[in-house]
């Protein structure tokens, strides 16, 4: 693992590392419970009318950037990919909190204990993630071993 | 390379770009969910929540109306007895209604309460009574040949009733003056036939006093009639299910020439009930996305604005075991009553649904 055998590494391959294991996560436990998934977004106060569409949508887009951003060569374009995707799911929160907040948030696994405001947040900062490594893709990160945070998933 | 500049454009542009894309989306889906709804309900929570309830002697009764902070039931079994109970739901008080004349072969009384009278009625007869509410005496104010299926008092000079065509038997609405010397005027044209005429235009009926409107939902097919206190035709409304046509199976008994419903129909709206600008209808028919396991133990309401005729939102009216489901129901501004076995049960109307009832009345 390349991540783990060096101490620094490019900001980009942590962003893209992090976006693969919220994007695999978050589509693998939608389409578990993919009955349940879809009526969430039937129920939810907006795009009730596209639930069809949105749920497999989501989960296309989802599955296919985080291969994206899987090979070195096309990472970049996954990068903007999945910063879009991320804006377009913050998006989607503001309007559930200005509209109603009693929807059940249809993210999947433990994202779905997350209060909406805690999820905008969240939201926000992986949008922050992307857009810095998209700015500045040759920053390097310092990143201390012990609190490396994805080492047992990634290995 | 791209240069930073140019990616932060690019950046900026993808984000405009989502915003805009999710907020069309959602304009959108709005709009449609309301008037073209694809048959997906909206349960929005703390529409109507159960704030009361009061066990009744039997499970025959049915909610004959309403007047100031009192609502009515009247009986199936014992037609000429009204309870009174409090909308709060904690007293009770019955009453016996005394008749003029009893001397007629009754077949299906209904008793209707519209403040300051009561009616009691029986189309096969036909005859109908009217009263005070402060005496429950009533005398015969119609006995001519007049038949009806169906009634619903609009005032207390006017009934809107259902009658049927001579020759054809199709069902067919009328407005029934009570005051003496006025004929019946039909409006054939309100209901529309799609097979007999009979089996698939019967309905539920309805009035809004505030709105001066007349409702009728049809039990088979997605639509409801609005006509105006003179039977006018108004509007044409869609209920959010997508059985536009009855699907009934119809025999005619060669012996008695009756028509008789060869299967069990297919109910889409059971029944219905109206307050000012709102429809509350009952259906039978689950949409998308939605639960099975809840339709075993609750029962449905849809809510819709009958001035826009635009669907709004769907609740629960939950089944007490060993009593089953919601047999009849009834709006007033604050709150829907339920009938389910022997009990009766109030749900109070949360801010989604008291946000949306027209504050003003329409003037006579």
């Amino acid at each position: 693992m390349k991540i783990l055998s060096t101490a620094s590494t490019k900001i980009h391959v942590v962003v893209s590392y992090l976006y693969i294991l919220l994007f695999v996560y978050a589509a693998v436990s939608k389409v578990l419970d993919f009955e349940n998934f879809q009526a969430q977004i039937g129920q939810s106060p907006l795009l009730s009318i596209f639930a069809e569409y949105v749920s497999y949508g989501v989960l296309i887009l989802e599955f296919s950037i985080a291969l994206l951003l899987a090979f070195p060569p096309l990472r970049t374009a996954g990068l903007y990919m999945a910063f879009t995707l991320m804006v377009l799911f913050t998006s989607y929160i503001y309007l559930i909190l200005n509209y109603s907040a009693f929807v059940p948030c249809s993210c999947g696994g433990i994202l779905e204990h997350m209060g909406w405001k805690e999820h905008l947040i969240f939201n926000i900062v992986f949008v922050i993630l992307a857009a810095v490594a998209i700015l500045f893709p040759s920053t390097s990160m310092h990143i201390r071993r012990k609190s490396q945070p994805f080492k047992t998933s990634l290995s | 390379m791209i240069s930073t500049a140019k990616k932060y454009s690019l950046l900026a542009l993808l984000s405009l770009g989502s915003i805009s894309i999710m907020a069309l989306l959602y304009l959108w889906s709005e709009n449609r969910m309301q008037k073209e709804n694809p048959f997906i309900r909206r349960y929005t929570p703390l529409s109507a929540v159960k704030t009361a309830e009061i066990t009744l002697d039997n499970p025959y009764y049915y909610i004959a109306g309403q007047s100031g902070a009192s609502i009515f039931l009247a009986n199936r079994k014992a037609p000429l007895y009204v309870t009174e109970i409090d909308t709060l739901l904690r007293t009770r008080t019955e009453h016996k209604i005394e008749l003029d004349r009893y001397d007629f072969p009754f077949r299906s009384t209904e008793v209707r309460i519209a403040s300051p009278h009561f009616y009691v009625y029986d189309g096969l007869v036909p005859v109908i009574y009217k009263g005070l509410l402060s005496d429950f005496k009533g005398s015969v104010v119609v006995n001519d040949k007049t038949f009806f299926t169906g009634a619903v008092i609009m005032d207390s000079l006017s009934v809107a009733i259902r009658g049927q065509k001579q020759g054809t038997g199709e069902n067919l609405l009328g407005l029934l003056s009570l005051q003496k010397g006025t004929r019946t005027q039909y409006h054939p044209e309100l209901l529309e036939k799609q097979i007999d005429g009979l089996f698939d235009t019967s309905g539920t009926m309805n009035f809004s006093e505030d709105l001066k409107r007349f409702v009728y939902v049809y039990y088979y097919r997605n639509q409801y009639i609005v006509a105006d206190y003179g039977l006018n035709l108004k509007a044409r409304g869609r209920t959010i299910d997508t059985t536009s046509k009855a699907k009934l199976k119809i025999v005619r008994i060669e012996s008695s020439g009756d028509r008789k419903l060869a299967a069990p129909p297919l109910t889409v709206n059971l029944n219905s009930t109206v307050i000012s600008n709102l429809l509350f209808i009952n259906s039978g028919l689950m949409g998308r996305y939605e639960i099975p396991e809840v339709w075993k133990v609750a029962s449905i309401v849809d809510v819709y604005d009958l001035n826009k005729q635009l669907y709004l939102l769907s609740f629960y009216i939950y089944d007490i075991p060993g009593s089953g489901k919601m047999r009849n129901f009834f709006a007033d501004r604050t709150a829907v009553y339920a009938v389910i076995g022997k009990h009766l049960h109030k749900y109070s109307f949360g801010k989604p649904i008291k946000n949306q009832l027209m504050n003003t009345r329409v003037k006579d």
